[in-house]
């Protein structure tokens, strides 16, 4: 029997976790999906979706940090509408994923696509990479690089 | 007698614990099977199946005499015929308690527990587990869309009566970030757009554009409710 996996998205708008929540189970029938409007976090899942903005904080960082000490193997993503430096070197030091824009439809799919490389490397048998690797680390640092740069040429455009 | 209309699942092979809690839970309304062994839950989980009456909150013992409870928390996690699962050991340990969790119980419960508190938590947990945990409810994917997008317009509303007042600017720009990420997963992209671009003109003017821009949300929102 294959080993149920779990998603938890935690985001301090019920309606968006709601509405996330359906879609992710709608993609992916065979995870099950939880969502939580709190800030402190409960162990046992193996993919964290975490809202940087908690009522106008800005925790995601620290939640990611968090996540990192109680499930060292999970994926970690990020949802956020901005990405400072402070918080990129952050979440590349806890081997986060990425980071996305919660408002975008591309970011959504680009996490998707994320989710399902994950699955299916948890699907398959043999020893896992963990997230602690180091060509994971890597990939999370160009990914996240990227994502970044991707970030400053919007802006750019848009100040121009 | 079952007053509650909610069926719940005791697999627990010391008898003074499983008498105790299933004469407590019954008292309280519920209505309870009792199984003593993996085998025997099994056995009812193949009755109920038979009888398309589904388990609302089962609470399997870790140690039992014919296996690990976790085995029998995956095929309940993976099956449809328990909606919540809580793990019960005398093993209280973090370890202990995330494998637990991992084989798909919703919640891990330490003994020597209080009785009194887990009747309560699981009255709690059977009458709020739809905020909490988006998975089979016996609604259709479609039912759920619907009744979600419902909610939503009536947050909608709410949200414009909310901005009709004085908010504070951080709660007003965490409302901004919301409604950025929200209204485009509803399909109101012109809010979510709206709001990101109020975000931004708020965060470069400060409080002193809070009103109006309250105002502008509040106008828009209004339309995009009488467009859709």
């Amino acid at each position: 029997m294959n080993k149920l996996r779990k998603l938890i998205i935690m985001d301090d708008d019920p309606h968006y976790s709601g509405m996330l929540a359906l879609q992710l189970r709608m993609q992916f029938p065979e995870l099950m999906v939880s969502s939580y409007n709190k800030a402190d976090l409960p162990g046992g899942y193996d993919i964290y979706v975490l809202d940087n903005d908690f009522f106008g904080e800005k925790c995601g960082a620290k939640l990611a940090e968090d996540v990192r000490k109680i499930a060292p193997e999970s994926l970690v993503l990020v949802l956020s509408g901005t990405l400072e430096f402070s918080l990129l070197k952050r979440l590349v030091n806890c081997h986060a994923a990425g980071v996305f824009d919660k408002s975008n439809e591309d970011d959504l799919e680009q996490m998707s696509a994320l989710i399902e490389q994950f699955l299916v490397r948890l699907s398959q048998p043999g020893p896992q990479p963990t997230s602690k690797s180091l060509s994971n680390t890597l990939t999370g640092i160009r990914d996240l690089m990227s994502e970044w740069n991707r970030r400053l040429a919007y802006e750019e455009k848009k100040v121009s | 007698m079952c007053k509650t209309g909610k069926h719940i699942l005791i697999v627990e092979d010391t008898k003074t614990v499983s008498m105790l809690l299933s004469a407590t839970l019954q008292r309280e309304g519920f209505r309870v099977d009792v199984a003593d062994s993996i085998e025997a839950a099994r056995q009812l989980l193949a009755r109920k199946e038979k009888s398309q009456i589904k388990y609302d909150l089962a609470l399997v013992d870790i140690s039992l005499p014919d296996g690990n409870g976790s085995d029998l928390l995956e095929e309940l996690a993976t099956s449809t015929w328990c909606n919540i699962r809580y793990a019960v050991s005398a093993d209280s340990s973090r370890r202990a308690e995330r494998q637990a969790l991992a084989a798909g119980a919703d919640k891990f419960i330490a003994k020597p527990f209080d009785l009194k508190e887990l009747i309560r938590r699981i009255s709690e947990e059977v009458g709020l587990r739809k905020i909490v945990r988006h998975s089979e409810q016996g609604e259709s994917w479609a039912e759920e869309k619907a009744r979600l997008a419902s909610g939503y317009r009536d947050h909608l509303l709410f949200v414009v009566h909310e901005l009709k007042n004085p908010m504070q600017f951080k709660a007003l720009k965490s409302r901004l970030h919301q409604l950025r990420g929200s209204a485009m997963l509803y399909g109101f992209r012109q809010i979510s757009v709206l709001a990101s671009e109020l975000s931004e003109r708020l965060t470069e003017q400060g409080p002193s554009l809070a009103e109006d821009v309250r105002a502008v949300l509040c106008q828009e929102i209004r339309i995009a409710l009488s467009q859709k």
